[in-house]
């Protein structure tokens, strides 16, 4: 009798214990939705420091959305002031140095081609979510959310979230060993009723620059051959898959984006010929990693915010049917 | 090293002044980084330093005029001990590093001595990370995939991959970007 009144006392504080940490999960992910949904639909000037390698940079943000339509310009206030313009359909990256514009087009919006990482349960067999103390971050309360890899495959986060908006005021990329290998750290932040068209141009005269963009003009013959990853770490799967024009390139690249639902890695796949030298290997561009290699006779370059070795395993996973 | 490349090596140096006086400048550079030298004058560590450095001869303080030729032999002396003394160590480490240090059969002690051997300009760089050397694509190519793969990250990444491209990316960037457009 007394045994089994112990059992279920045992049972009922496992239940307790399972239900407040799925209701965690789900009240972390509530959060999470709600960032994604703010860093779009807010109207928000702001100032952040960029800390990677030892470096920091200072940059400002203004975000736009009129009706829908989601504009935002990023400008480096270091060095000569190189700019990043995202509109609906375009992306301009400005190089005032060498007078130099990259353009490229915007993601296609239709499901059916794409599919960005989403915070459902999916998630859980591979990241861990916790609340962490509240905190304050540019004069505002925040609500700091840990984001723990389960395994060594992908990178842990720690969010500070403002609390009234769920905007991300401070992040924190973390390797597998959990050492910080990346924090953005808003400095000022406001929110707008609306911000004017304006403000999202860029202030640089750029006549005389070399433009650097798609080239609509080629034509991307379907060659029948269908790549796939064989050997995907676990949580990775295809989410979008396209072939086409790539700027600087004349020839057609094979675009595959692999992701765990939090994590993305993208691979291009491209004909040598379009590659200018025959360097392979490991790199590093601020806080993303890359990986190069040739499968089956093709350029495979894997970029993500992910270890190395994950790189390395979708890549060299890769074959060609 | 086998006796017959260090024979070589030994042949080299007594016969080429340009190659000791580098083997000597590197031994102070050395000494210098280790603290070696830090006594009894420090002055004369940072001449010294400052001549490797530049490659040339720096003005001494104190002028050599009036000293007995005794004195002035002795420092072209001390000049060649020092190198005889440098090229017997280095002889000893390399031999050591073959036969020891690493297996000269695989490709890493290979490409080691290869690399050694084929350093024709002074370098005082300190060497970086193997990992950070590895190369990859141009790095116009990696601005151009990673303005795409933005495009289907997180969206909290979309913003690190922003200030990457805005922030981190160096000139050698730029510098390709308009080289593969002229």
């Amino acid at each position: 009798m007394k045994a089994g009144r112990h059992r279920c006392m045992w049972a009922f504080a496992l239940l307790v214990a399972f239900i407040s940490m799925e209701a965690v999960a789900q009240d972390v992910r509530s959060w999470l939705e709600r960032m994604t949904g703010a860093m779009e639909e807010l109207n928000y000037e702001g100032t952040f420091v960029h800390l990677h390698s030892g470096n920091a940079e200072t940059l400002d943000i203004t975000h736009r959305n009129e009706n829908g339509l989601v504009s935002e310009r990023i400008v480096s206030n270091d060095g000569v002031g190189r700019e990043i313009i995202r509109h609906a359909e375009q992306i301009r990256c400005i190089l005032p140095d060498r007078g130099v514009i990259l353009v490229d087009e915007a993601r296609d919006a239709s499901p059916l081609v794409a599919a960005l990482p989403s915070y459902s349960e999916t998630l859980e067999p591979h990241y861990e979510f916790a609340f962490d103390a509240t905190d304050r971050v540019a004069e505002r309360p925040t609500q700091v959310i840990r984001i723990s890899p389960r395994d060594e495959f992908r990178y842990g986060y720690r969010l500070w979230l403002d609390e009234e908006t769920a905007m991300p005021l401070k992040s924190q990329l973390m390797d597998e060993n959990g050492e910080i290998i990346e924090q953005i750290l808003f400095t000022r932040f406001e929110i707008f009723e609306s911000i004017p068209a304006d403000r999202i141009e860029s202030q640089i005269d750029t006549s005389g620059f070399s433009l650097l963009a798609t080239e609509r003009s080629i034509s991307v013959p379907d060659d029948g051959v269908l790549w796939q990853a064989s050997m995907l770490p676990g949580g990775f799967a295809l989410s979008v898959a396209k072939h086409g024009p790539l700027a600087g390139s004349e020839h057609p690249v094979e675009h595959h984006v692999y992701s765990d639902g939090l994590a993305a890695v993208s691979v291009f796949i491209e004909d040598p010929r379009a590659v200018d030298d025959g360097a392979e290997g490991f790199t590093r561009l601020g806080s993303t990693n890359a990986f190069s290699t040739t499968v089956s006779g093709r350029k495979v370059t894997a970029i993500g915010e992910v270890p190395y070795k994950t790189l390395h395993q979708i890549a060299i996973s890769l074959n060609a049917e | 090293m086998s006796a017959e490349e260090c024979a070589f090596f030994i042949r080299r140096l007594d016969h080429d002044p340009a190659e000791r006086d580098r083997l000597v400048r590197y031994a102070r550079i050395r000494a210098a980084l280790r603290g070696e030298l830090l006594s009894p004058d420090p002055d004369i560590l940072r001449r010294r330093v400052q001549e490797s450095l530049s490659g040339v001869s720096i003005p001494q303080a104190r002028s050599a005029v009036g000293r007995r030729p005794a004195v002035r032999l002795l420092k072209p002396a001390m000049a060649f001990g020092i190198a005889a003394t440098v090229a017997v160590a280095a002889v000893l480490t390399l031999r050591f590093t073959a036969q020891g240090g690493l297996d000269a059969g695989t490709p890493d002690a290979e490409q080691s001595l290869q690399a050694a051997g084929q350093a024709d300009v002074p370098s005082y760089v300190v060497p970086q990370d193997v990992e950070q050397r590895r190369l990859v694509s141009p790095p116009t190519r990696l601005a151009n995939y990673l303005i795409r793969h933005s495009e289907y990250a997180n969206r909290v990444r979309r913003t690190s991959f922003d200030s990457d491209l805005v922030g981190t990316v160096d000139t050698e960037l730029a510098a390709a970007a308009q080289g593969n457009n002229e």
